[in-house]
C-alpha cells in the first residue's frame, strides 16, 4: 500500500480490541484535552455503522457524515469536518448506514488517503471493537496508537492478541515485500508456536530469521526498538487494577520483545456516566475529575 | 542523595501529608516549605518531578514558584492549589512550563498525586521487570505461553 504524503499531523489511534471498554469516552475527552493545551485536533468516529462519538459532545444533528463520503454525495473529505463547541476541536461524525462496515477496498483506500491527508495537530481515530480489517487497515498510517483495555481477564487477553496480531501483520507484510517464501512459511510455523517451540517468544523468531535473512531480522528488531504502543488501563478501581497494565507490558516485553510500551491507567469515575445523561464531555462537565486528570495525563503523553 | 521528588508547601499539614504518603509508597521524596531553600533543592536535584503546593499563595511567592518552574529542565511538574491560586499560576507561568505538567484543583487528593507520580516516574524508567502475578500466571495460560 503506497503512503500518501507526510505532512505535520499527528494521527493517533485509538483501539481496544474488546467491544464497550471505553475508546469512545476516551477518544472524545482525549479529543478536548489536547484541544486545552492549545493543539488543533480532528476527532474521527470511525466505528463504521455503530458510531456514537457525537453523542458525546451533544451533537443531536449530524449536518454531514462519513455516510456522505462513502455514498460519493462529497468528494473531499474535510467537506464534513463539523465544528464544535470546544476551541480548536472538529469532528468528522461517523456514518451509519448500513452495510458500512463493510466498506468496499477501494472506497476505504480513498478514506484511508483522505484522512492522513487532513491538516491538524492532531487527528484522533476511535475505531471499532475488534481486530478485523476495518480496524487494522486504518492503522497503517497511525504514528501513535492508543490501545484501551479494562483490568479484567478476557480484556487484556484480547489487548495482548491485538498487539501480537498487528505485528505479525506487519511482517506479514514485510516478509511478502521481499517476496521470501521461507519466512512467510515461518511465520505461519510462529502462529502455531505450540508446535515449534522455539519459535514461542520474539527472540527464537527473529533468531530463526537471521539464519535465513539477516537484513529482514534487523529490521524487525528496528520496527520493535520503535514500537511504543500507549497501553491505557481503563476504568481502574484500585492500584491493583491500574497495575495490570504492567503485567501486559512485562508479557509484551517478555514474548513480543516490545521494550518501549507505555502504561496508563484510568480511573472508574461515576462522573463519567453523568456527564452521558448531560450529553456533555466529562472534561467540560467535570474538568475536575479523577477521569478529567488520567485523560489529561494521556494528553501529555502524547504531546511530548 | 538525589531526590527524583521535590515538594514545595508552606503548609505544614499539606505538605507533611503528601511527603509522608510519597514516602510510604517508596517514592524518595525531599519536602521544602521555603523558596529559597526549594529553588537550590531543584537546581541541586534536578528532579523528575516537582510538585507546587499553591494553596493560598500570595502573588510573589507564586511568580518566584513559576521561575523556579522555568528551571526543571524538562521534569514533570504537578501544581495544586485552590482553582483561583491556580488561575493565578496560569497567568504567570509560559507556555513551555504549560506543555508537562498537571494541574490539580482541591480538594487534595494525596492518592491521586501517589498515582500520577509513579505514572510518571515508571515513564521515565525502562519496564521493570515485576515477579510473576497470579495474573501474569492466568494470563500466560491462556495465552498457552
Ligand atoms: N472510566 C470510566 N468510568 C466509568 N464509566 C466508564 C468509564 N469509561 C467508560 N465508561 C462507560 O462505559 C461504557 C462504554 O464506553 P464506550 O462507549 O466509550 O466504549 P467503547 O469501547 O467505545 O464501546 P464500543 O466498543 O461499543 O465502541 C459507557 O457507558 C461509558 O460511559
Ligand atoms: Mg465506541
Amino acid at each position: 500500500m503506497a503512503l500518501p504524503d507526510k505532512n505535520d499531523t499527528k494521527i493517533v489511534a485509538i483501539v481496544g480490541p474488546k467491544g464497550g471498554v471505553g475508546k469512545t469516552t476516551i477518544s472524545a475527552n482525549l479529543a478536548i484535552a489536547l484541544s486545552k493545551l492549545g493543539k488543533n485536533v480532528i476527532a474521527v468516529d470511525l466505528d463504521l455503522g455503530a458510531s456514537n462519538l457525537h453523542t458525546l459532545f451533544g451533537i443531536r444533528e449530524t449536518k454531514a457524515s462519513l455516510d456522505d463520503f462513502v455514498l460519493n454525495k462529497i468528494t473531499n473529505l474535510p467537506d464534513i469536518v463539523m465544528n464544535t463547541d470546544v476551541n480548536n476541536l472538529r469532528i468528522i461524525c461517523g456514518g451509519n448506514i448500513p452495510g458500512i462496515a463493510n466498506l468496499h477496498y477501494n472506497k476505504k483506500l480513498k478514506l484511508i488517503r483522505n484522512l492522513s491527508q487532513l491538516k491538524s495537530d492532531f487527528v484522533l481515530l476511535d475505531l471499532g471493537a475488534g481486530a478485523s480489517s476495518n480496524v487494522v487497515d486504518f492503522l497503517i498510517i497511525a504514528q501513535d496508537g492508543v490501545l484501551v483495555t479494562t483490568p479484567e481477564v478476557p480484556s487484556l487477553l484480547n489487548a495482548y492478541s491485538f498487539i501480537k496480531t498487528l505485528i505479525f501483520r506487519r511482517l506479514a507484510l514485510h516478509f511478502k515485500q521481499i517476496e521470501q517464501k521461507e519466512l512467510i512459511e515461518l511465520l505461519d510455523k510462529a502462529r502455531d508456536f505450540e508446535s515449534y517451540p522455539k519459535l514461542k517468544t520474539m527472540e527464537g523468531l527473529i533468531e530463526a530469521v537471521r539464519s535465513i535473512n539477516v537484513a529482514a531480522a534487523n529490521s524487525i528488531r528496528n520496527f520493535l526498538t520503535n514500537y511504543k504502543p500507549i497501553v491505557v488501563v481503563n476504568r481502574a478501581r484500585s492500584e491493583k487494577d491500574a497495575d495490570t497494565g504492567k503485567v501486559l507490558q512485562n508479557l509484551m516485553n517478555q514474548y513480543l520483545s516490545i521494550k518501549s510500551s507505555i502504561i496508563l491507567s484510568v480511573h472508574e469515575d461515576t462522573a463519567v456516566g453523568i456527564a452521558v445523561t448531560k450529553l456533555k464531555p466529562v472534561l467540560l462537565a467535570a474538568p475536575r475529575s479523577l477521569f478529567a486528570k488520567d485523560i489529561e495525563m494521556i494528553a501529555q503523553v502524547l504531546v511530548r | 542523595m538525589a531526590f527524583p521528588v521535590i515538594i514545595y508547601s508552606a503548609d505544614k499539614s499539606r505538605g507533611g501529608i503528601l511527603h509522608k504518603i510519597l514516602k510510604r509508597n517508596g517514592l524518595s521524596t525531599l519536602w521544602e516549605n521555603q523558596l529559597s531553600q526549594t529553588q537550590a533543592a531543584v537546581l541541586t536535584h534536578h528532579p523528575e518531578i516537582f510538585i507546587a503546593d499553591i494553596k493560598n499563595a500570595l502573588k510573589n511567592e507564586i511568580v518566584f514558584l513559576a521561575n523556579i518552574c522555568l528551571k526543571l529542565q524538562g521534569a514533570f511538574l504537578i501544581v495544586i492549589g485552590g482553582s483561583v491560586d491556580i488561575n493565578t499560576f496560569e497567568k504567570q507561568v509560559s507556555e513551555l512550563v504549560l506543555e508537562n505538567n498537571l494541574r490539580l484543583t482541591d480538594p487534595l487528593s494525596p492518592e491521586l498525586i501517589v498515582s500520577k507520580v509513579k505514572e510518571v516516574l515508571s515513564l521515565r524508567e525502562k519496564p521493570l521487570q515485576a515477579q510473576q502475578t497470579d495474573l501474569e500466571i492466568d494470563l500466560k495460560q491462556f495465552l498457552k505461553l
